[in-house]
């Protein structure tokens, strides 16, 4: 008997030294990236998802590489040259689609319509829109009757409570960014996003500029909007700027405050490694006093992608 | 003439890359995004970026150059516009492109300092943007900088300085990051290169890294962190890491030894540092095992 116990805990002892979980022969992550691979059968250069792209080959063709002092060769097909690609895309909120949201439940908001709406657009759920909005944006991808799902959710700041009470969504796919008819009881607001996607190791940078101030010309005289000067838009003044999404970021107060837009690049979003599908926005803030000219308002924003070096 | 066309094949690569690009998904792509010239005065080089308009429809792009300035940090940088006297020794062409979707066009940068231009190094930025309509409201644009890091002439002094290696601990277990901080002292751009191996007590290898495996650069002045993880995060909890200490055993006095060097031929700068691995969790793990089975022996007796 005692033998036996005695059996059972070297068994058990010896037992706890080979506790292991198997390696995976899948990566898998919530963001990754297979940079080159070679399949000993199948592949293709095209697989990606909404976190993941893979470049791959089947088999491999006549894999070499040389180099000399003034010249490095890696021939045969695929080799892992690193082809430092940037895409980049932005997404500009399209008032007239504006849908009101009853309901958020994960990643799943419920709309009072979705003639709008389609799988694969870029969309901006708003909570409370005005002074306190607060914003998430995503891709849809999923329409059930009234519920729309979309991959993530990029947030302006806390996760949202959607209520139903002056609760939006609209799509991301307009051309110029209308900030409606400006009033002295309330707050314009309007969502700019970005989606970069750098094959660049150490991240980037994004930068806005703007042409020159928000303006309107009439006769011989130009308007314009005051840049936001005290780190708030306030409704009823005359002011106007912006807030991003990232709120990393470094040598910039678009992360911290209602930030002026200036003829100067400045930083409103940043990664510091590879990143696929990485998105943010800025929540562009109008306000306007009641003695504020009439006039159709511009001017131009330019967004600028920069890889890391 | 001196021209150089660096890597025909990378340029073939990224061309098939963009073109496999999901046209649904990418709006403007431009390769490369970062790159080296390096001439003398009175010579010329040129240099081929690629841009793709990845939309559905005919887009018109501004391709502009810009100048670049760094900061005091890393990854800190400012842009202005290029100053006359550049633009008269560097040109792009062209200056506007209208893309069919999917189509991909060639950006040509031409260096061609005269023989006065001061020897040094010229940072670039090609920027290419998506113009928009000129609507009421808020117009927006989109575009991408590439930069060229152009060195004019063959004297830029070029030197750096290993700053520090630091360690995330140096006792008990795995997995140790490896931090090292390098510095660019002289006035030209560089791609430090170099390995940290990771040496046993009978001085054999048992791992060893390239400093800088993604050719990263650093300006003048300013240094730059490379990090290094021995070992894998496998996430919290304490039987995660008992099983972590168990499938990747170490136990010991290790060297970590980084070895870097700035300029091809130039002499290596070495630094060591030393971690003392101690697979406690799993000991720990196996003490109390152990105390528990003596003392159900003990008490079945």
């Amino acid at each position: 008997m005692k033998d036996r116990i005695r059996m059972q805990l070297v068994v058990l002892v010896i037992g706890f030294l080979f506790v292991g979980t198997p390696v995976l022969a899948a990566m898998t992550s919530t963001n990754y990236e297979i940079r080159f691979d070679a399949f000993g059968v199948g592949g293709d250069d095209t697989s990606n998802s909404a976190s993941y792209q893979l470049r791959d080959t089947i088999g491999g063709n006549a894999i070499d590489q040389s180099s000399s002092t003034t010249y490095d060769v890696r021939s045969g097909y695929r080799q892992g040259i690193f082809d430092r690609v940037a895409a980049f895309q932005t997404f500009v909120q399209n008032r007239t689609t504006q849908t009101a949201a009853t309901a958020l439940t994960s990643n799943t908001v419920t709309v009072n319509s979705i003639a709008n709406i389609a799988i694969g657009d870029m969309i901006a759920i708003v909570q409370d829109q005005g002074v306190s909005q607060k914003t998430a944006i995503g891709k849809v991808t999923g329409i059930s009757g009234t519920d729309v799902t979309i991959d993530s959710q990029t947030l302006s700041s806390g996760a949202l409570t959607i209520n139903g009470t002056n609760d939006v969504v609209y799509t991301l796919d307009g051309t110029t960014l209308s900030l409606g008819s400006l009033s002295p009881s309330a707050l314009s607001t309007g969502i700019f996003a970005w989606q970069a996607d750098g094959d660049v190791d150490g991240g980037f940078g994004v930068y806005v500029y703007e042409n020159h101030d928000l303006q309107t010309i009439v006769g011989s005289t130009t308007y314009t909007i005051t840049d936001v000067v005290d780190g708030t838009v306030s409704v009823g003044a005359k002011e106007y700027g912006a807030r991003s999404s990232d709120s990393t970021l470094t040598g910039s107060s678009f992360d911290t405050t209602d930030a002026a837009f200036t003829t100067s690049y400045q930083l409103v979003g940043s990664r510091t490694d590879n990143a696929l599908n990485a998105r943010d926005f800025l929540t562009i803030k109008a306000a306007a006093p009641a003695t504020l000219q009439d006039g159709n308002y511009s001017h131009t924003l330019t967004l600028i992608y920069v890889g890391d070096y | 003439m001196w021209v150089i066309i660096k890597r025909p094949r990378l340029f073939i690569v990224v061309l098939s890359g963009i073109l496999f690009i999901p046209i649904s998904v990418f709006a403007l792509g431009l390769a490369p995004t970062a790159v080296d010239l390096s001439v003398i005065q009175g010579n010329q080089a040129d240099q081929i970026f690629l841009l793709g308009n990845e939309k559905n429809v005919v887009k018109t792009f501004r391709i502009e150059l810009i100048g670049i300035q760094f900061g005091s940090h890393a990854d800190e940088l400012s842009f202005l516009p290029i100053s006359d006297d550049q633009k008269a020794w560097m040109t792009l062409t062209p200056s506007f492109a209208t893309l069919e979707k999917g189509q991909v066009a060639e950006i040509a940068l031409r260096i061609a300092p005269y023989a006065h231009v001061e020897s040094g190094l010229y940072p670039v930025g090609i920027q290419v943007v998506e113009e928009a309509s000129d609507n009421s409201g808020v117009n927006v644009e989109s575009g991408v900088v590439a930069l060229a890091f152009v060195t004019v002439g063959n004297d830029v002094q070029t030197s750096g300085e290993l700053i520090d290696v630091s360690l995330s601990h140096t006792l008990l277990a795995k997995p140790i990051t490896i931090h090292t901080t390098l510095r660019n002292t002289g006035a030209g751009m560089l791609q430090p290169q170099g390995t940290v191996q990771i040496k046993n007590l009978f001085g054999h290898v048992v791992e060893e890294f390239s400093l800088n495996e993604h050719a990263r650069r650093i300006p003048p002045d300013q240094t730059r962190t490379f990090s290094q993880t021995w070992g894998m995060e496998e996430g919290d909890g304490f039987i995660k890491h008992i099983q972590y200490e168990i499938r990747q055993p170490a136990i010991g006095l290790f060297t970590i030894e980084m070895r870097t060097h700035f300029i091809e031929g130039d002499a290596e700068q070495m630094m060591t540092r030393h971690v003392f691995l101690f697979p406690w969790r799993f000991t720990l793990l196996f003490l109390t095992v152990v105390i528990v089975g003596f003392g159900v022996i003990r008490y079945t007796r």
